[in-house]
């Protein structure tokens, strides 16, 4: 076990490297980034001083060499725009994406099981197709468009949440991070409602659930305690992928609904073509998906024996 | 079957149903006070994030607005006019060779921690400004007139020579050639003071964080990302006449969200940047808020570059007839009167605009046509151009329409939209544009600001050029250098108002438009008027507080008082 893991740290640190690099050079040969910390008022000579002050006049090499150099001391260098330290930046807006994510994550799994649970137990009947639907909905939609909806329906129409932004206190921070979180988590919660449905359903066909029912046990008994404990392991394997594409989603989400967070920051940060900052956020959005895998990954050979031979 | 027996019908029914328009008319009224009242704390939001507060790196729109808030400069602007007025300085003078600018700092001017403003501030906010080494400030280069620029920027001086401190309480500033811009260049949030001890004791960077200033307002929170709250500063020299206890500017909050909200009550103005195009058709179809809209030209001129070395725009005659070839009527009603057409440089609040020039730039398809012939191109030009355009919706749009007029006289153009970091590296790099979707938002309301950079051909480079179109007249730049020395301010407008002509016959650029901006106040928010030079500047207004349910009747006295406080408007600024 401890040489899958260590191979599948390996693996992450390659990955990292293959991102980060492909990521600064194609970046640097994109545009003018002292023209961007400038605007587009600056004078050749202010621009001039710009690159000097960003060692943004040095080969592309040499300056790789430099972040390669920072990078091995924990330091992702200075913002462009915001002429901090990238690690400050992402330590302030990390905290406000993760709580997001784990409310998207809770929203996933709860409504995903439920969902998925009365889906398969009531097959075939009009609410279950009507639930079914809905998934398919969660689905195929794409965020910019269920963000949207849900913020004109839920926050504008009914009231019943703040018009996005993230609040003032801790208190207002969660009642403002509900509704963007939900819309994160539908995607997420639809995927695990239709895997867990199809899982269970053909649990709940299994010898050992037919003797159980004739046993006498209660339906509730036999789907919950016989059949969901059997057909949640592949829920399980899939949060750690789904805990990755959260960080992704966030970009989204994030700018639908004012959400000061990491995702809000990269999407800045590509626009304004800031590289330390783009740098900061896409290694640290593959770390959350590298980890998020490796999670699901150990958490498969922990239950399968035959994944660590692979 | 029954309806109700279709759970998804009923679903979609009672969806339908729940669709109402939740505010048709603004939530509250003020309190009806004819007179300004102190208290209150205005809340207003921006669809951008603050990166700093450090006024010599403040470079960007949304900088600019905190920043103006807690740093005074020497000289300022009126609250309604694009004029000079004092500020830190209550007075100055003016050597009679326009070389030398005294002025004489306020007794009472103090830095939001107590301390006065001396002379050496000054001095230091200056040189910290122009240290390329330290800061690397995108604004030094309008500094550099002041005798001593070149020698200290380039580290041979450890002093900048053209500024001095003849005691605490005045500062001179002694320049190369003389400038009439000077003062304008001075009003700019580059310039403010800074108080050394501050700035020493933090460092630079976290000075951009933290900062104190000698504004009206005070920082005295900002949570990241998310808000920056402001008090009002209590060492200011106007502070009496400040009537805001506080204001909360919100960050990072997108248009859609910032007009929603406004209706909703929850933020009490939204400036151009909140009201979408969809909101403002709805605006127009809600007389009670539409009451509530404020219109005023932007001193931004956006128009079209031809680049004047490359084909086909090299020749003159193909030049004329893109600016004769585009509708602008059509693209003001295609905008639905967000912009104004224009023929010429100078927006309407800049010395030097002429509603009625007969020269100026103007749709008239038989002329283009007859520039397409004397052009050698009396079937058009086979091959297509490529017009370069940001990524922006608006941009894009004029852009199509301006390939659908240029295909009348058979222009192909192909669009090319490139993003802002792209677009601006290409525009300055010789021989690589044909044609761009390009304009000018001024820095201080000068004509000297929009031809200069743009026009001049000492801003032609091999990389970084500002002169796009890379036009290069030899008389234009006679004109120009005149104008920037001469001191009577009649002759100087005239110098500019011939350099303009110039433009308008060679045609490097196709002027086309000048946005009018749009903005929306709460019935409770008194004395706010756009600014003619800055964005968002909400130092002057106040609330009519406690706000009340708003009601038809209230709302009527409120156009009263509307009615009254169009008198003082600037010019170009108008009521919808």
């Amino acid at each position: 076990m401890i040489r899958f893991v260590l191979r599948r740290l390996g693996w992450m640190a390659l990955v990292l490297w293959v991102v980060g690099s492909a990521t600064f050079f194609g970046m640097l040969g994109v545009g003018s980034p002292a023209r961007m910390i400038g605007g587009p008022h600056a004078s050749a000579r202010d621009l001039r001083a710009i690159e000097r002050h960003y060692h943004l006049d040095r080969p592309r090499t040499v300056q790789y060499g430099y972040y390669l150099q920072r990078l091995a001391r924990g330091d992702l260098g200075q913002s462009y725009r915001y002429r901090r330290p990238v690690t400050s930046l992402l330590a302030e807006r990390f905290p406000r994406t993760l709580l997001l994510g784990l409310i998207a994550l809770g929203f996933e799994l709860t409504v995903g099981i439920a969902v998925g649970t009365f889906a398969a137990a009531r097959d075939g009947t009009r609410g279950a197709r009507l639930l079914m639907a809905g998934t398919f909905f969660g689905i195929s939609s794409p965020t910019f468009l269920t963000g949207k909806l849900a913020l004109f329906v839920f926050a504008w129409q009914l009231g019943w949440f703040p018009l996005g932004g993230y609040g003032a206190t801790p208190l207002e921070h969660l009642r403002h991070a509900i509704l963007p979180a939900m819309v994160l988590g539908t995607l997420g919660m639809a995927y695990q409602a239709r895997v867990l449905r199809s899982e269970l359903i053909d649990v709940l066909r299994s010898d050992f659930v037919r003797t159980a029912r004739a046993k006498g046990l209660s339906e509730p008994a036999v789907v919950v305690r016989h059949g969901l404990r059997n057909a949640l392991l592949p829920v399980v394997t899939a949060v750690g992928l789904s805990f990755g594409g959260l960080f992704t989603g966030a970009i989204v989400t994030e700018a639908i609904f004012a959400w000061p967070g990491v995702g809000r920051l990269a999407y800045e940060s590509i626009t304004g073509n800031d590289l330390p900052m783009v740098m900061g956020t896409v290694l640290f959005a593959s770390l959350g998906i590298q980890l998020g895998s490796f999670f699901a990954d150990v958490t498969a050979a922990l239950l399968d024996p035959r994944v660590r031979a692979t | 079957m029954r309806w109700t027996r279709r759970p998804e019908l009923a679903l979609v029914l009672a969806a339908l149903a729940g669709c109402r328009e939740p505010h048709p008319t603004p939530p509250w009224a003020g309190a009806g006070a004819s007179t300004p009242r102190r208290g209150g704390v205005l809340r207003f939001a921006y669809d951008a994030d603050v990166n700093t507060a450090d006024p010599a790196l403040a470079q960007d729109t949304v900088a600019a607005i905190p920043t103006r808030l807690i740093f005074d400069t020497l000289v300022s602007y009126g609250p309604r006019s694009t004029e000079i007025v004092p500020d830190l300085a209550e007075r100055w003078e003016v050597s009679d060779d326009g070389r030398r600018y005294t002025f004489h700092l306020r007794p009472d001017a103090r830095f939001s921690n107590g301390r006065a403003l001396q002379c050496d501030d000054v001095r230091y906010s200056m040189e910290r400004l122009l240290d390329a080494r330290r800061l690397a400030s995108p604004g030094a280069e309008n500094y550099r007139l002041i005798e001593g620029f070149d020698a200290f920027r380039e580290g041979a001086s450890r002093r900048l020579a053209g500024v001095r401190c003849p005691d605490p309480r005045t500062v001179s500033f002694r320049l190369a050639r003389p400038d009439p811009t000077f003062l304008h260049v001075l009003a700019m949030r580059f310039a403010a003071p800074v108080p050394r001890e501050v700035v020493e004791r933090l460092g630079d960077e976290r000075f951009g964080q933290e900062p104190v200033g000698t504004g009206p307002f005070a920082l005295t929170r900002w949570e990241k990302a998310t808000r920056m709250v402001f008090a009002r500063n209590p060492y200011h020299h106007s502070a009496p006449r400040v009537h805001l206890d506080g204001v909360i500017f919100e960050l990072s909050v997108p248009p859609h969200l910032q007009f929603m909200r406004l209706l909703a009550g929850d933020l009490d103005y939204v400036s151009n940047y909140g009201v979408a195009t969809a909101d403002w058709l709805w605006l127009r179809r809600h007389a009670a808020w539409l009451a509530q809209t404020h219109r005023a030209d932007v001193p931004l001129i956006g128009a079209f570059m031809m680049n004047t070395r490359m084909r086909p725009f090299d020749n003159v005659h193909v030049r004329r007839a893109v600016a004769a070839a585009i509708d602008r009527e059509a693209l003001a009603r295609m905008r639905n009167g967000r912009i104004r057409a224009a023929g010429a440089l100078y927006p309407p609040t800049i010395a030097g605009y002429r509603a009625d020039n007969p020269r100026a730039q103007r749709f008239d398809l038989e002329r283009a046509r007859r520039e397409m012939a004397l052009a050698g191109h009396p079937d058009g030009v086979a091959e297509p151009f490529d017009l370069w355009t940001t990524s922006g919706d608006g941009a894009s749009l004029l852009a199509q329409m301006i390939q659908g007029d240029l295909r009348r006289v058979g222009l192909h153009a192909r669009i090319r939209q490139a993003s802002l970091s792209v677009y601006y590296s290409a525009l300055g790099v010789p021989n690589t544009v044909q044609m761009a979707f390009d304009g000018w938002q001024m820095d201080y309301p000068d004509p000297a600001n929009f031809i200069e950079p743009n026009f001049h051909s000492r801003g032609i480079r091999d990389e970084n050029s500002s002169n796009h179109a890379f036009y290069a007249n030899p008389r234009l730049d006679e004109t120009l250098d005149a104008a920037h020395s001469e001191l009577d301010p009649r002759r100087r407008v005239a110098l500019y108002q011939r350099a303009e002509d110039m433009l308008l016959d060679d045609a490097p650029w196709v002027f086309v438009y000048t946005p009018v901006a749009v903005s929306v106040t709460q019935p409770y928010l008194r004395g706010w008027v756009p600014h003619p030079v800055w964005n968002d500047w909400v130092g002057d207004a106040w609330l009519d507080l406690p706000r009340r349910r708003w009601t038809r009747e209230r709302a009527s006295a409120q156009r009263a008082y509307g009615a009254l406080a169009m008198a003082a408007r600037p010019l170009g600024a108008q009521s919808p």
